[in-house]
C-alpha cells in the first residue's frame, strides 16, 4: 500500500491524463479508495495544471527576428575576423612559406660556402647586393632569374635574365 | 524521434535559413518561459535573443542526445538564471546606495493603471506572480510542464535531475500553487 508521500509522483501523472504502468495504477487506485486527501489532492493537481495552462501565449514582436538575425550577422562577422586572428590557423597556412624560405636559406649558404655572417656583417653586405626579396617585388625579374639567385646567391648580370624570358 | 532533427542538422553546419525556421517555431515558447520564470522582472524578449545567440553559436557541438526541444529549454533556463543573478546583484548595489534617501519601490507593483491592460495580460501576470512565489526548483519543474508543456522524461533532462525529483517537484509546486491561484478562478 502507498503511502501518502509515494502517492504525489502518481498523482501528478494521473491529474495530466498519463497512463502508469499497471501495478502503479493499481497501488495508486488503492490508495486513493483509502485516502480522502489524496483524492483531494488529486482535485488540485488538475485545477492547478488546467489553470495554469490557461496561460496565454506570449506575444513576440515583430521586431524580434529581425533583431536576432542582425545580432547573428554580427555574431558571424565577429567570430569570422577571430578566425582570422587565430594564431594556430596562421601557423599551418604559413607552414608551405616557412619551409621554402628554410630550403632558400640552407641552399644558398650551401652554395656559397660562406659562414654565417653576424648581423652587422649581413647589413654591411646587403647594402651592396641585391636580395632575394628585392628580387621578387621587381616586376621585371623573371622567376628564372629569382631562382638563380636564390641558389647561387649571386644577381644575375644587369638585364640579362630579363632579356631571358 | 526529434520533429526538428533535420532542421537541426543543416543550422548545425551553417545554414542561418534552417536556423531561422527553429527560432519560429521556438521564439514564443522561449520568449514565455522567460516570462514566466521572472514574472517580468527581467526583459523576456532579451533573455530569448541571448538564448538563440547561445544555440546557435553551440550548434555545431550538439550531440543530439536530448531533442533539440528540451535542448534549447536548457539554454534558456540557464540564461534565465544568469540574467536573474545579475539583476539581483545590481538590485542589491542600487539598494544599498539608495537605502536611506528613499524607499525600493517594486517596479511590477507600481505600474500605472493595469486596468486598462488586456484582460489576458492581467490572467498572464497573476500567473506568472503565482509562480513566482515557488521556489525555484519547484517553479520550473511547474512552468516547464505545465505552461510549455514538456513531456516529464523532457523536464528532468532538461534540470538535469532523476524523473522522479522531477514528478514530485511538480507535484509540489502545484500543491502550493492552489491558493494562490484560488482568486483567479472565483473571478471567473
Amino acid at each position: 500500500m502507498l503511502s501518502c508521500d509515494e502517492a504525489g509522483r502518481p498523482l501528478a501523472h494521473r491529474a495530466d491524463g498519463d497512463r502508469l504502468p499497471a501495478s502503479r495504477e493499481a497501488d495508486l487506485d488503492a490508495h486513493l479508495e483509502a485516502c480522502g486527501s489524496c483524492r483531494e489532492a488529486l482535485g488540485t493537481q488538475r485545477a492547478v495544471a488546467a489553470e495554469l495552462r490557461s496561460r496565454p501565449a506570449d506575444r513576440v514582436s515583430p521586431m524580434f527576428a529581425r533583431r536576432l538575425r542582425e545580432r547573428l550577422d554580427r555574431v558571424d562577422r565577429d567570430e569570422g575576423w577571430l578566425g582570422i586572428a587565430d594564431w594556430r590557423a596562421w601557423t599551418v597556412r604559413l607552414a608551405p612559406v616557412a619551409i621554402v624560405l628554410a630550403l632558400a636559406a640552407v641552399l644558398t649558404t650551401g652554395q656559397t660556402g660562406a659562414a654565417p655572417l653576424s648581423l652587422e656583417e649581413w647589413a654591411v653586405s646587403n647594402t651592396e647586393s641585391s636580395s632575394v626579396a628585392t628580387l621578387l617585388w621587381d616586376d621585371e625579374v623573371t622567376s628564372a632569374a629569382v631562382v638563380e639567385q636564390m641558389l647561387t646567391g649571386e644577381l644575375p648580370p644587369a638585364g640579362g635574365a630579363r632579356d631571358g624570358r | 524521434m526529434d520533429a526538428d532533427r533535420g532542421l537541426v542538422e543543416a543550422a548545425a553546419a551553417g545554414d542561418r535559413e534552417a536556423f531561422d525556421e527553429l527560432v519560429r517555431r521556438y521564439q514564443g515558447l522561449i520568449v514565455g518561459l522567460a516570462r514566466s520564470l521572472t514574472a517580468g522582472n527581467v526583459d523576456a524578449e532579451d533573455s530569448a535573443q541571448e538564448v538563440f545567440v547561445r544555440a546557435w553559436r553551440s550548434l555545431p557541438g550538439f550531440r543530439g542526445e536530448s531533442t533539440f526541444r528540451t535542448w534549447i529549454h536548457r539554454i534558456a533556463i540557464n540564461v534565465v538564471r544568469s540574467h536573474q543573478g545579475r539583476l539581483a546583484r545590481l538590485r542589491r548595489m542600487f539598494q544599498s546606495r539608495s537605502a536611506d534617501r528613499s524607499p525600493a519601490i517594486d517596479p511590477i507593483e507600481s505600474a500605472p493603471d493595469r486596468r486598462d491592460l488586456e484582460e489576458h495580460i492581467l490572467l498572464r501576470d497573476a500567473i506568472d506572480t503565482a509562480l513566482a512565489s515557488l521556489p525555484e526548483d519547484q517553479r520550473l519543474a511547474v512552468v516547464l510542464r505545465d505552461v510549455q508543456g514538456l513531456e516529464y522524461k523532457e523536464i528532468a533532462a532538461a534540470l538535469d535531475v532523476p524523473i522522479g525529483t522531477a514528478e514530485s517537484r511538480i507535484f509540489r509546486g502545484r500543491q502550493r500553487l492552489k491558493p494562490l491561484l484560488e482568486p483567479l478562478r472565483k473571478g471567473r
